[in-house]
């Protein structure tokens, strides 16, 4: 059989970029076009909430490094709108149509906006996912704003205060949970977190959701009121509650796509509607879901850089060798956070967890190692200012050893004392946004979503 | 807009799962490299060219090969024809 002569790479980030790269390592020598709606060069996110908003880095400075030439035709500043699967051709925002016998889908997430009806669209309200976002945050914060307001304490917003905090400015941080990152990493761990947030000065405002954002006769941002009628004044508000797939465009195309993503197989071929694979369609990155054969039953998105890179490998492997043993993307999920000073490293999914046990040092300090456990086995850890260890955690889980883990760490407790982890139960009532990013995930969850926000 | 950068100008990026923040690459490249905290790595994806020696020395003595530079030879791309 032929290999594919056209091959069209819809979202020009990380995970486009590395696939397009693979792509021609793979030996792809056709016609290779990547479209993308941003008008950049792709460029890295994960510094845009840390070293970009304190100022250290300005956005043209967060270019990725293109690691071979690739000889493709660019097309950025250019939303694909279409799709159609019998015809092979995508559709572009300027009437173009662009044809393909392998089309990879790596559109990625947006941030969940803020509803208008509640002051989304007051001046000084902002998100944060994209360089353009990330210039005009910048430029709300370098004005020295009285207050702002984080909405949501995960990743993001965690990662938003902590830099004002180093700014010298005020922050506010309502979250909807008891804790921060408890979705993604329990009460337990998040109870430390909340500790980081309390000592940087941040007024952490848990159990609380905001109503409504309030303006000024300009349209300017100038206050909140909160679920529990209090009022925080502030002229700047960060929405970080959550992202949704970039799937719009799909719409029509019959494959398989919605808020949470398009579903595709585990060798990232997309699913048409009725869940068979196309052939010819592929998906990667932070919009892609599909059944991690680590952790069977669920349909899983990870909003994480590592998860980028490493499914883009493997869809561009795929769509060049497909009929042959395709391969199986199945990674140990990884991801890194900076807030509040400390590095906060993960690996596993601790959201499956059933039980959480301290392996070194201690919650208080800011520097420790939590070892997360489900039926037994380890599924999970959390390295806190210790990045060294992460590896050998690592290779324990992925050879399904016992929880809790026998380690001989020498700041290790005497006695691990297993405890439950604390994830926030779906049956708890929710007030505020409606979110499906932030839903609690559980084990008997149809759907697991672990990210950034 | 972006614009074509000389062919000395180059780029890197840092694989911060795979980063065990031993810190070799601040003493190589400090202008490039810093810790923010104690273990938290940042870095400069373009920094001056003429820091060039410096990060390959950098990326060659990271203990666990997390530093990747570019390879590219041909130029970056440009918005223009998107925005035909
Ligand atoms: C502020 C921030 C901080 C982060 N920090 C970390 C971190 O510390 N650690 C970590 O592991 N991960 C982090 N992440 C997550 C990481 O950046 C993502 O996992 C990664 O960017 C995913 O890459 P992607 O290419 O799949 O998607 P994206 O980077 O979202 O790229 C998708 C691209 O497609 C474009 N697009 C969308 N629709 C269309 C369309 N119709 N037509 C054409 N183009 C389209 C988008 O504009 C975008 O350019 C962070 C993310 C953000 C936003
Ligand atoms: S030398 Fe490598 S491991 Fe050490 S801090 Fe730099 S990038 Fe990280």
């Amino acid at each position: 059989m032929r290999g594919p002569e056209r091959i069209v790479v819809a979202g020009a980030s990380l995970a486009g970029l590395r696939a397009a790269e693979a792509l021609r390592d793979q030996g792809f020598d056709g016609e290779l076009t990547l479209i993308g709606d941003e008008p950049h060069a792709p460029y890295d996110r994960p510094p845009l909430s840390k070293a970009v908003l304190s100022g250290w880095l300005s956005t043209d400075h967060t270019v990725l490094p293109r690691v071979r030439d690739i000889g493709a035709r660019w097309l950025l500043g250019t939303p694909a709108t279409g799709v159609d699967p019998r015809t092979r051709q995508v559709s572009l925002a300027d009437g173009r149509a662009v044809p393909y016998d392998r089309l990879l889908i790596a559109t990625g997430t947006r941030s969940r906006p803020w509803p208008e009806r509640q002051g989304g669209a007051l001046h000084g309200v902002h998100v944060l996912r994209t360089r353009d976002d990330a210039d005009r945050l910048r430029a709300a914060l370098a004005a020295a704003p009285g207050r702002v307001l984080v909405i949501g304490a995960g990743f993001t917003g965690g990662e938003v205060a902590s830099v004002c905090r180093d700014l010298g400015l005020d922050v506010t941080v309502t979250q909807r949970g008891d804790t921060p990152l408890g979705s993604a990493l329990g009460g337990v761990i998040g109870g430390a977190a909340a500790r980081w947030y309390r000592d940087a000065g941040v007024d952490l405002r848990l159990g609380t959701t905001v109503r409504t954002l309030e303006g000024d006769a300009h349209g300017a941002l100038r206050r909140a009121v909160l679920s529990d009628g209090s009022v925080v004044e502030a002229e700047v508000a960060v929405v970080a509650a959550g992202a949704l797939a970039n799937t719009e465009w799909l719409t029509g195309s019959g494959l398989a796509a919605d808020g949470r993503g398009v579903v595709c197989d585990e060798s990232c071929r997309a699913l048409a509607d009725d869940g068979t694979p196309l052939g010819d369609v592929f998906a990667a990155g932070d919009v892609a879901r599909w059944p991690h054969p680590l952790y069977p039953g669920q349909l899983l998105r990870l909003d994480h850089w590592d998860n980028a890179v490493a499914q883009a490998r493997t869809a561009a492997h795929n769509m060049v060798h497909a009929s042959r043993a395709p391969l199986v993307h199945r990674p140990l999920p990884a991801f890194w956070s900076n807030q509040f000073g400390v590095n906060l490293k993960c690996v596993g999914l601790p959201a499956l967890a059933d039980q959480v046990v301290l392996t070194q040092g201690s919650l208080d300090q800011r520097q420790f190692v939590a070892a997360y456990g489900r039926q037994d086995r380890l599924v999970a850890a959390v390295a806190v200012d210790s990045p060294r260890v992460l590896d050998g955690y690592a290779a324990l889980i992925e050879a399904g050893a016992p929880f809790p883990p026998v380690l001989n760490a020498t700041d290790g407790p005497d006695r691990p004392e297993p405890l439950d982890p604390a994830f926030p139960r779906p049956a708890d009532p929710a007030p505020g946004l409606p979110s499906v990013a932030a839903t609690p995930s559980v084990p008997s969850a149809q759907a697991v979503l672990a990210g950034h926000e | 807009m972006p614009t074509d950068p000389p062919p000395e100008e180059f780029r890197l990026v840092v694989d911060l799962n795979r980063c065990q923040s031993y810190g070799q690459c601040v003493y190589a490249a400090p202008t490039v490299f810093r810790f923010h905290g104690e273990e938290a790595l940042e870095y400069d994806y373009a920094p001056d060219p003429r820091t060039r020696r410096e990060v390959e020395r950098a990326a060659a003595a990271c203990p666990v090969q997390a530093i990747l530079l570019g390879g590219a030879t041909e130029p970056a791309p440009l918005t223009s024809e998107g925005a035909q």
